[in-house]
């Protein structure tokens, strides 16, 4: 077994975003210090600076792309938000909700919550945490949680999570839960958020399940 | 120093050095590594955790290299490759010698496996480490790594031969 610490690992550590582990292996790892130390950067290169130009360019036109895109998201989340999991508490507008969206070839729609996936599908959430401040995938497996993605969301309106996620083979239902929270969550809590599902203040989770039918390799 | 300047001076260092370990030290790595920051800086998402950032970084820096590695391997042709990896005396570097089958397996592998291949044997990432970078469920990364196993396992007998 190796006993270094993986590079994703190694480099999250030289962006500070170490774990304890990993820390303490770098101090006491000659190897280890000599990858991190080889992350020295080169001069500013003129293929680099060019780049300032094109992105304002590029960000003038986002901009009227989120206005349309913020557009369409209102009404496609309006529209799924389950009024069972309103959120009960006074004070707060609404509860969480979660959009799918599914790409299918070259075709991207949203999931109505029935519709069999298919391996090789590509699913994206789009989620309004209404009000919490991160939010947590996880992949629910027989014997294990599996942590997908984690990080902070805007609280207010919507937000299309930066990863996707492609169906496999595999058969059986793939198991898919989103947890809402204000912090980041310990293994603890998100093993209890997988058992209890909470609606509350401080956590709010709910469980998809997306039913696969075997149909391309 | 510029937000542009400060992005590069943080991520271009951990872009380039991945993909050496992925190219070797190339002309090719270096395109791929610049390739990689052009779309990190237009995506936007430097501004993120850097747990999202490194992820973001692995997954596409990883996909540009595969393209790279599979055109490659379409105008060599797989026999060259594969005389090209029994030229070389392997052994001395496990990580070399990996570099060198997956390169040569490159035109064969699927783009799934080839990846997680990288992620694995490479940059010796986790099953869920992986599972997180190539968005994979982790059947999916024990089943490529399972196929994986015999492909290498089949071509170092061809090219034992």
């Amino acid at each position: 077994m190796n006993p270094h610490p993986s590079f994703l690992a190694l480099d999250m550590h030289a962006l500070g975003a170490s774990d304890s582990a990993t820390a303490a292996h770098v101090q006491s790892c000659a190897r280890c210090q000599a990858h991190c130390s080889r992350l020295q950067p080169p001069p500013f290169p003129e293929w680099a600076r060019q780049l300032d130009q094109q992105k304002r360019s590029f960000r003038s036109w986002s901009r009227v792309w989120q206005l349309a895109a913020l557009c369409a998201a209102a009404v496609v989340v309006a529209a799924i938000l389950p009024k069972s999991l309103r959120r009960p508490e006074p004070g707060v507008k609404g509860s969480p909700s979660v959009a799918v969206y599914m790409k299918r070839g070259a075709a991207v729609r949203l999931w109505d919550g029935e519709e069999p996936v298919l391996p090789g599908d590509r699913l994206q959430f789009k989620v309004a945490p209404a009000g919490f401040s991160r939010v947590t995938v996880v992949s629910l497996e027989a014997d294990k949680t599996v942590e997908l993605y984690a990080g902070e969301v805007a609280a207010l309106g919507e937000t299309m999570l930066p990863r996707s996620w492609t169906i496999d083979g595999e058969s059986g239902p793939e198991l898919i839960l989103i947890v809402f929270s204000s912090s980041p969550l310990s293994p603890d809590q998100v093993q209890s958020a997988v058992n209890d599902l909470p609606h509350t203040e401080r956590i709010w989770s709910m469980r998809l399940r997306l039913v696969k039918k075997a149909g391309r390799p | 120093l510029s937000e542009l300047e400060r992005a590069y001076r943080r991520c271009f260092p951990v872009i380039r050095e991945k993909c050496r370990r992925m190219l070797g030290d190339t002309g090719a790595a270096d395109d791929v590594a610049q390739e990689t920051f052009v779309k990190l800086w237009k995506s936007g998402v430097v501004e993120s955790d850097p747990r999202t950032l490194t992820a973001w970084l692995y997954r596409t820096s990883t996909r540009l290299a595969i393209d790279h590695l599979r055109d490659r391997a379409r105008r060599s042709g797989r026999t060259e490759a594969v005389d090209d990896l029994v030229s070389q005396k392997p052994g001395l570097d496990d990580a070399l010698d990996m570099r060198r089958v997956l390169q040569s397996l490159a035109a064969v592998l699927p783009r799934q496996e080839l990846e997680i291949a990288l992620l694995h044997r490479l940059d010796q990432l986790t099953q869920d480490e992986i599972a997180r970078v190539a968005e994979v469920s982790p059947r999916t990364i024990r089943r490529c790594l399972r196929r994986l196993d015999e492909r290498v396992k089949s071509f170092r007998k061809e090219t034992m031969r």
